[in-house]
């Protein structure tokens, strides 16, 4: 496979065929469709930092990598940004599907009510083989009926990535693929691709790939649980006193 | 539709429908189960009664309950206390009317007024078949031919009106087939007007000055009852009597789609089907199309050479009815078939329709992406089977397990409304819940669960958030003898 | 502080629990007050508090439980409200607060309907005195902060927060919100486990509760349910896991601030009774004086005058004057009324309630009751129930409202449990089992079989007794039984007071309109010294009256119950009695009685006290009944274990029958106290709702046996305790009652017809049918004429024809006929004589009403028949205002056939229940429908041990409690009854025949008992109700 990268260099495209299939492609970057695509709307994450190193946002579709093991606040993150986006598909009464392809559980119907997320727009496709997984993420995706999909693969092959990027593209889509697996597989044909580990109430995301502007150190978002741990306190103003004084007057 | 005085009708009263079909099931079985015939036999001689819990009343009794004793009219107590093992249906008017329009189908192909008289009688207006039949023996024979097939007890009777001929069949013990005028009042004379349909109100009234049979009420100047019951009370009586015309309505048989074509080759593979099945498609979509209507669901039956017919229904989300549309369907289906035998001819069924609502040019945008959803479902169904397609349903349980279970994806359910929910849950829940193995340091907790008494699956759990060392957060549980479990993520 | 807790900075060793409900909030808690407080001193709290929703109803048990088992433990009164969604718990520190706290429930429950109550921001306004906890609501702070604000104006430094907690999920997160709150109200917070059990184990039975409140199933109550069991009492070292230390020592310090205790509540009556000039005691003696000088005009023996002063001087010294004084004041207003009254119960039977006209047990003629009734050592309170007329009750009730106002006047309440039959069906639904199969459990469970218990029979029915539903199923049932479901109104006991009543106890709505009741059944009310007049209604009564009226009018002879009494024991009246002539005279009318009557053969007025209480489950479920027999006879020696016994016994030969002589028993046989024998008393009474007796079981056996009585023996009584459950027959009522049966034999037997007329104006009352009671009045030769619109008024009536009294039935026996119409037609008959059918439409009454005469037959003297008669009146033309005097008369329409003897009989039924002159088993006999038989009065006259055949119409099937697996089947021809005993192995083997016949014939052998009782033991019963359409068919047939 050959990488070509160009960062300075203007040109006109259809002066050269194989650059040409290459652009189409979406193999190759130009600094000038940078421009371009920060015009393009992008979604605002709703974290300001996350929202800098992204270059305004999450494209508007495509297909998301994540790299990170269960339990980091991954779903979380996604499900938070996306349901802005459904916001305006719920009031004009389209209620679009969101889609669960090979989960390593069963998705909690508390969770996503607490998320006002109507479950009756939850699809799960639950124990398939790779293939049907992949085939049914690819018939969502493109079908223009659901504001995401994830899915839950190991690794995918740049090729069914590729399928899945063009679906996400053609449905106005997003497919974002959970992976825990550390190999790093470099280069994939998508729109992003990040890293997520966490520690205590802290997530690190890392940006491995984007379409528009550079990698970056990772930054932090501060994410803690609502609840209050302990209910106990050692108050050193101790009003016993005044309710024995209390306790005279009733007397009286 | 109203009727002169002088047409003959037939009245087909059948006195225990529900028994009839439950005997019926019984009759079904033994044919062809002979591994439990001996037991199924005992079960269909039990004494068996019809329970109507708004009246408290049995309603319908087989041979064998009356020979304990047990009488229609009875309450339930009274029964069982005659009878313990006496087995006990509800009365359900649904399946007596379904039965009746079956009665019906099977009628209207041999003779064509057919008054459905819900919940047990059939009304046939016999006067314009005579000719066709030759006389009313011939016509009734095979009347009689007809209803003897369908298994149900019924008595049959015929006269001038249709209350006189509903009056003689309910008060008669045999079928009374004739056209002699005298004859049919002489039986009418003597049935008991508590079976007609004068009002009760009315019926107490004439019974209470002594008057309980169509002859009593005959006696008496028609103007002079005038005065005393209800119009409608008195428009029963003026029929009965022969004073005024019937009014019925007619029954009409319900339409559906069927279609058997025989190839003319036999086809081994099922892409090679798609020719036969488009142009069969067609002819639906046109049935379909001169109804306005539309459909959720076909049946096809692929007949195979030297093997048992291989029946395949196909679902579709939303109502369609172009032969496009389906054909998307079916080739889906298909290509996980594998045929065992040629098929050498098919036959398509289309039960049910409905009507096409008027489209309304604003939704239409709302609409398609409704489609587009319904129809993406339809095709992950078609492919993976609908059992892997699977939708989240929320039950109000504390147990986690109940209170979200998978279940086979379908559109239209309730909308459970997000008010009260906890924050703080995790995001994805393991299928079973698996013993803890890494250290985790606690963050919240505990939330106590015990509940589930009732059902057998009590739980006691003792829940908290806690922090796995490489960074997880997790949901788990204590239980009373301290064994730690992981129930959930909070992705 | 002596009670100060050890408080050290992070472990508190002591709790007190204030927010706590009882079973008493209904349907909201799960366990019983006495449950409640005996869990928390187990668990070593320093107090608790009662809580119920705006009630002060459990309240007294638990105070009684920490009394009767001197637990150190401290009650706290207090009551638990919802206002505008924040819950509040008010606690009486002292007197005056519990005052407020009545006043405030009073007012609340007053607004509302039966059941419910609403809080007014008034109410809370004017608390002086209650400590207010408060528990925020799950609102926003800020809310909740107002609502803070606007409390602590009216309730200042006595208000405090409550932090409950559950353990349930996101809780931490709103008991950090109330500690914002409290922090900027500075309020202190207590901690609380706002208990509805006693005990975790409770979970299941409070939620099928909840089900139950909700109306839907367990498994249906989804989240709307508690998630665990912790709103239970709980050990203290787990409260110090969960809560601050200091609000543990809060709750502690706030409990010993509470110094109120219900002993504290003392009782005044109302003053105005007492002339200002004297006291009590001197207007009560005063009053007795003038009694003496009425009730005993020749003088009193010294004895009876001994008697007096020894009565007199008891009541003194245990204060009861007004108690005596109040009842006086009530009969003499029913006195004034020529209402008919009777007192009876313990301290009725006395000289003095002689004296006051109380009762009218006349001393002299039944000596050998005196001083038994109050009793100093039993330290019970005095027991007078004054019955009265039945219909007219309404009256004293409106007189004492009047008289003392409605603050001070209320019923007391009578607490409805769950029964065996309830609590099934409750539970059931709430499991999710089908009201068809709850209903079959219900009536194929015969409760009395002593042998199977309800359990067993269960799973005889078909519930597999070892699956999960069927384990949790019974268990709930088991504990459900004995939980009370709400309050009703006592049946007649009022409670008086000097003050307002709402100061005293909480006053709430009763479910008849005007009618108030106040919180506490009649053992609360024991247990606080607090004491009630019961006024109560009694059809007898009324019956009486009316005979005595009937009497002064017609045969103008004055009688009242002391003149028939006065005349000593009459020889006839007790031959009538001992041959079992006696349907409709009170209380020895039923089957059970009269088979009784001709052995026991009662031939004085103790007699008959004690045949009243023999005959019942106590003493026949005791075997008391054949050993007395055999004694009074002679036929056994009466023996007696010892001397204390014998004086308890001796009386009855030596055969404990009342009431009282078990009590006695208890105490000198087996060592009670009398405290004890107090609360045997009350177990005996509520048993079988509450099961509290086999507590007893052990300290009566092991006490007799110690005293050297048998075992045998003891267990014979502990028997015969459990036997009297709620059928319990003291012989202080027997008394009274004996005197009743007594005046209505009297009345039967010398003026029979004025006796019937009397019974038949005042049903519906006792066993009988009107139906019944004219066939005996038929069997005496009393005349009887059928309803006529020409001669009947609206109460049957006495007529003198040809020499004889005969009584003319009324309007009153016609369904569907109201009494106005009758007075339309008296009035109209006043004045002109009734010729036509078109004179008695030309009235205007009801439709219904003219043919309920028509089908009474009423207007047979005017028409053909009935069926003429109502054809004319179906006729709407003539109704009609305009034609209604040009039409006169029209002639009976000839089209209309006769109506047969069957038609006229089965109208006759249907109309009036009853037919003057047919008889079905006549008419069958006629038609010879019948196979050969005997008729009732035949009987007599065949030997012993003969084979007969009866047939008769089923008058009546009792299947007596004391009597196991016999029917008694009475047989009703025209000649009279017939009476068949059917073993259970009969019955089973004709289920047919025994349960669905309406007219049955019986072979069996005729048996002559003692006393010669007829009874046909049956063997063969045919079933011939067939009869009846096949005579049905013939009389058309022959028209």
């Amino acid at each position: 496979m050959i990488i070509l990268c160009f960062y300075t260099v203007q040109f006109e495209l259809h002066m050269n065929p194989i650059l040409h299939e290459l652009a189409r492609k979406q193999w190759v970057w130009s600094a000038t469709s940078a421009k371009q695509q920060k015009q393009k709307k992008c979604i605002s994450t709703g974290f300001t930092e996350l929202d800098k190193a992204l270059n305004a946002g999450f494209p508007n579709a495509g297909m998301i990598h994540v790299q990170t093991i269960t339990g980091c606040g991954e779903l979380d993150l996604f499900i938070n940004i996306l349901k802005q986006q459904n916001v305006q598909n719920e009031q004009s009464g389209n209620n679009k599907f969101w889609v669960f392809v090979s989960p390593p559980g069963v998705p909690n119907a508390e969770y996503l009510l607490a998320q006002h997320i109507d479950i009756n727009n939850l699809l799960v496709i639950h124990k398939t083989t790779t293939e049907e997984a992949l085939w049914s993420a690819e018939q969502c995706a493109k079908s223009g009926a659901c504001i995401g999909v994830f899915l839950w693969q190991k690794r995918l092959s740049q090729l069914q990535v590729r399928k899945l990027e063009l679906s996400a593209q053609h449905g106005q889509s997003y497919c974002i693929w959970f992976t825990d697996s550390k190999v790093k597989q470099a280069n994939l044909p998508l729109s992003l691709s990040i890293s997520m580990t966490r520690h205590k109430n802290d997530i690190a995301i890392q940006i491995n790939k984007q379409r528009v502007g550079w990698t970056q150190q990772s930054i932090t978002l501060h994410r803690p649980f609502n609840c209050h741990t302990s209910i106990k306190r050692n108050k050193q103003a101790h009003r016993a006193a005044k309710i024995i004084n209390l306790t005279q007057q009733s007397l009286n | 539709m109203q009727f002169d005085t002088q047409s003959l009708w037939l009245y087909i009263y059948f006195p225990s429908l529900q028994l009839d079909l439950i005997q019926k099931q019984y009759t079904g079985i033994t044919e062809h189960d002979f591994a439990h015939t001996s037991e199924l036999r005992a079960k269909k001689n039990a004494p068996q009664a019809i329970y109507q819990s708004s009246s408290n009343q049995l309603i319908q009794i087989n041979n064998a309950a009356k020979v304990k004793g047990i009488k229609c009219g009875m309450g339930l107590a009274k029964a069982s206390l005659l009878y313990g093992d006496l087995q006990i249906f509800e009365y359900k008017r649904s399946l007596e009317e379904n039965a009746l329009e079956q009665i019906a189908q099977q009628l209207y192909i041999v003779t064509s007024d057919i008054v459905l008289a819900h919940p047990n009688g059939l009304i046939l207006r016999a006067q314009n078949m005579l000719n066709l039949y030759g006389g009313l023996a011939g016509y009734w024979r095979v009347i009689e031919y007809c209803l003897i097939k369908t298994n149900y007890r019924f008595i049959a009777s015929a006269a001038y009106s249709v209350h006189a001929a509903k009056l003689i069949a309910l008060h008669s013990k045999q079928h009374f087939i004739t056209k002699d005028r005298s004859k049919i009042q002489h039986i009418l004379d003597k049935c008991s007007l508590a079976y007609s349909d004068i009002e009760p109100k009315d019926l107490q009234k004439l019974a209470r000055v002594g008057m309980h049979t169509v002859k009593d009420l005959r006696r008496i100047p028609s103007a002079e009852v005038a005065g005393r019951v209800n119009r409608y009370s008195m428009n029963t009586i003026n029929e009965l009597l022969g004073l005024a015309p019937s009014k019925v309505k007619f029954y009409q048989p319900p339409s559906s789609f069927h279609e058997t074509i025989e190839l003319l080759y036999e086809i081994e593979n099922t892409e090679k089907l798609r020719p036969i099945l488009t142009h069969t498609l067609r002819n639906l979509a046109q049935f379909l199309c001169i109804r306005n209507a539309r459909t959720l669901q076909i049946k096809i039956d692929f007949l195979q050479r030297d093997a048992p017919c291989l029946s395949l229904t196909f679902n579709s989300a939303l109502p369609i009815y172009t032969h496009l549309d389906w054909i998307e369907i079916i080739s889906l289906k298909l290509e996980s078939v594998t045929l065992i035998a040629p098929i050498y001819g098919l036959s398509l069924h289309c039960e049910k329709h409905e009507t096409t609502q008027a489209s309304n040019d604003d939704l239409f945008a709302q609409r398609s992406s409704q489609i587009a959803g319904l129809s993406l479902i339809s095709r992950l169904m078609s492919k993976l089977g609908e059992s892997k397609v699977q939708g989240l349903s929320y039950a109000q349980d504390f147990r986690p397990e109940r209170a979200n279970q998978l279940v086979p994806f379908t559109s239209n359910t309730k909308k459970v409304t997000g008010v009260g929910f906890n924050h703080d849950q995790p995001g994805i829940l393991l299928t079973s819940p698996e013993v803890l193995t890494q250290q985790v340091s606690i963050i919240k907790g505990p939330e106590r669960i015990n509940t589930g008494w009732w059902d057998a699956q009590a739980i006691i759990r003792d829940y908290y958030i806690g922090q796995s060392q490489n960074g997880q957060r997790l949901w788990i549980y204590k239980t009373p003898n301290d064994q730690w479990y992981l129930h959930g993520f909070f992705t | 502080m002596a009670s100060s807790p050890n408080h050290n900075q992070d472990f508190c060793h002591s709790f007190a629990e204030l927010v706590c409900q009882s079973n008493f909030s209904f349907l909201d808690a799960a366990s019983h007050p006495e449950e409640m407080v005996r869990q928390a001193y187990f668990l070593g709290y320093q107090a608790i508090a009662i809580t119920d929703e705006c009630s002060m109803a459990g309240v007294v048990r638990a105070y009684s439980e920490i009394k009767n088992n001197h637990l150190p433990i401290k009650l706290i009164v207090g009551s638990k409200f919802i206002f505008q969604g924040q819950t509040l718990v008010l606690l009486c520190p002292n007197r005056k607060a519990y005052s407020e706290c009545c006043r405030i429930i009073t007012n609340a429950r007053r607004r509302a309907s039966k059941g419910k109550y609403e809080l007014a921001e008034w109410d809370l306004k004017t608390i002086k005195h209650c400590f207010c906890l408060w528990l925020p609501s799950p609102k926003g702070i800020k809310e909740n902060i107002e609502w803070g604000k606007w409390l602590k104006t009216y309730f200042k430094e006595r208000l405090f927060l409550v932090v409950k907690r559950w353990l349930t999920s996101n809780e931490e997160d709103k008991i950090v919100t109330d500690q914002t709150i409290a922090d900027s109200l500075s309020l202190d917070i207590i901690a609380s486990s706002c208990a509805l059990m006693h005990d975790p184990g409770r979970l299941p039975l409070l939620q099928c509760l909840q089900a139950i409140k909700r109306g839907c199933t367990i498994a249906e109550l989804g989240k709307n349910t508690l998630a665990n069991a912790e709103a239970c009492l709980r050990p203290i070292h787990k409260l110090n896991v969960i809560f601050d230390t200091e609000w543990l020592s809060n709750a502690c310090l706030l409990a010993a601030a509470c110094e109120f205790s219900l002993s504290e509540l003392a009782y005044e009556y109302p003053a105005e009774i007492v002339p200002q000039d004297l006291t009590p005691t001197e207007y009560l003696r005063a009053l007795v004086e003038k009694g003496i000088k009425y009730r005993f005009p020749e003088g009193v023996s010294h004895r009876i005058h001994e008697i007096i002063e020894k009565e007199l001087h008891l009541i003194q010294t245990q204060n009861y004057e007004h108690f005596f004084l109040t009842i006086y004041d009530v009969v003499q207003f029913a006195k004034s009324q020529n209402i008919l009254y009777q007192g009876r119960g313990s301290a009725a039977n006395s000289v003095v309630c002689y004296c006051l006209e109380i009762t009218a047990v006349d001393p002299s003629q039944i000596d050998v009751l005196f001083e038994r009734f109050i009793s100093k050592e039993r330290d019970e309170p005095p027991d007078i129930d004054v019955d009265f007329e039945h219909e007219r009750r309404e009256e004293v009730i409106q007189y004492i409202y009047q008289k003392y106002g409605r603050q001070r006047t209320a019923l007391a309440a009578t607490v409805v449990s769950y029964r065996f039959k309830s609590a099934l069906r409750e539970v059931g639904k709430t499991l999710g089992v089908s009201i068809l199969d709850l209903d079959f459990f219900i009536k194929n469970i015969n409760r009395r079989d002593g042998a199977l218990s309800w359990q067993s029979q269960l799973s005889d029915l078909g519930l597999d007794p070892n699956s999960h539903q069927a384990k949790i199923f019974i268990s709930l049932v088991e504990q459900l039984i004995g939980f009370p479901r709400h309050l009703s109104q006592h049946v007649g006991g009022f409670v008086i007071s000097d003050g307002p009543l709402y100061e005293l106890v909480p006053v709430e709505n009763a479910a008849m309109p005007e009618r108030t009741v106040i919180q506490w059944d009649k053992d609360d009310l024991e247990s606080l010294k607090l004491l009630k007049v019961d006024v109560l209604a009694l059809g007898m009564l009324t019956a009486i009256r009316k005979s005595f009226d009937m009497l002064r009018e017609q045969y103008e002879q004055p009688c009242s119950i002391p003149f028939i009494t006065k005349l000593g024991d009459d020889p006839q009246v007790y031959a009538r009695i001992q041959r079992a002539d006696t349907i409709g005279i009170f209380q020895i009318e039923s089957r059970a009685q009269m088979s009784m009557l001709p052995r026991l053969k009662p031939a004085c007025y103790y007699d008959l006290v004690v045949q009243i209480a023999i005959v019942r489950p106590g003493p026949i479920q005791g075997d008391m009944v054949h050993p007395y027999l055999r004694r009074r006879d002679g036929k056994e020696k009466i023996d007696y274990p010892s001397e204390k016994v014998k004086r308890v016994l001796q009386r009855t030969n030596g055969v404990p029958i009342f009431q009282e002589q078990v009590i006695q028993l208890a105490m000198v046989a087996a060592g009670f106290s009398g405290g004890e024998a107090d609360q045997l008393r009350r177990a005996m009474a509520t048993w079988k709702k509450t099961g509290e007796l086999t507590k007893f079981r052990a300290k009566l056996i092991t006490g007799m046996t110690e005293r050297g009585y048998e075992s045998a023996y003891a267990e014979r009584i502990f028997e015969q305790i459990t036997g009297f459950g709620e059928y319990g027959f003291p012989e202080s009522h027997s008394a009274s009652f004996a005197v009743l049966a007594y005046v209505s034999s009297w009345l039967k037997h010398y003026y029979p017809a004025v006796f019937y007329v009397g019974l038949l104006n005042s049903l519906p009352m006792g066993f009988y049918s009107p139906s019944q009671i004219i066939q005996d009045a038929k069997r005496h030769n009393i005349q009887i004429l059928p309803v006529c619109v020409l001669a009947s008024e609206y109460d049957h009536k006495l007529s003198f024809i040809g020499g004889n009294y005969v009584i003319q039935l009324g309007f009153r026996l016609v369904k569907g006929f109201k009494q106005s119409s009758s007075e339309v037609i008296t009035c109209y008959r006043s004045t002109t004589v009734i010729t036509n059918i078109q004179q008695v439409r030309n009235l205007g009454l009801p439709d219904t009403c003219l043919q309920a005469l028509a089908s009474a037959d009423a207007l047979s003297k005017l028409s053909d028949n009935r069926y003429a008669a109502r054809w004319q009146l179906l006729d709407n033309v003539p109704s009609l205002p305009l034609l209604r005097d040009t039409l006169k008369e029209q002639p009976a329409p000839t089209y209309l056939r006769q109506p047969s003897l069957f038609d006229e009989l089965i109208e006759d039924y249907a109309s009036t229940g009853l037919s003057v002159k047919q008889h079905p088993i006549a008419l069958l006999l006629n038609s010879r429908l019948l196979p050969r038989f005997t008729l009732a009065a035949q009987l007599q006259q065949l030997p012993h041990k003969s084979l007969v055949s009866v047939i008769g119409v089923v008058s009546c099937k009792q299947s007596p409690g004391t009597a196991a697996g016999v029917t008694f089947i009475t047989l009703e021809d025209h000649t009279g009854n017939s009476n068949v005993i059917v073993w259970q192995a009969s019955a089973r083997a004709q289920k047919q025949a025994y349960l669905n016949a309406k007219i049955l014939q019986v072979r069996g052998i005729l048996e002559r008992g003692d006393g010669d009782v007829i009874h046909i033991i049956a063997g063969k019963l045919i079933d011939l109700s067939y009869r009846l359409d096949e005579l049905n068919t013939k009389s058309r047939e022959f028209r």
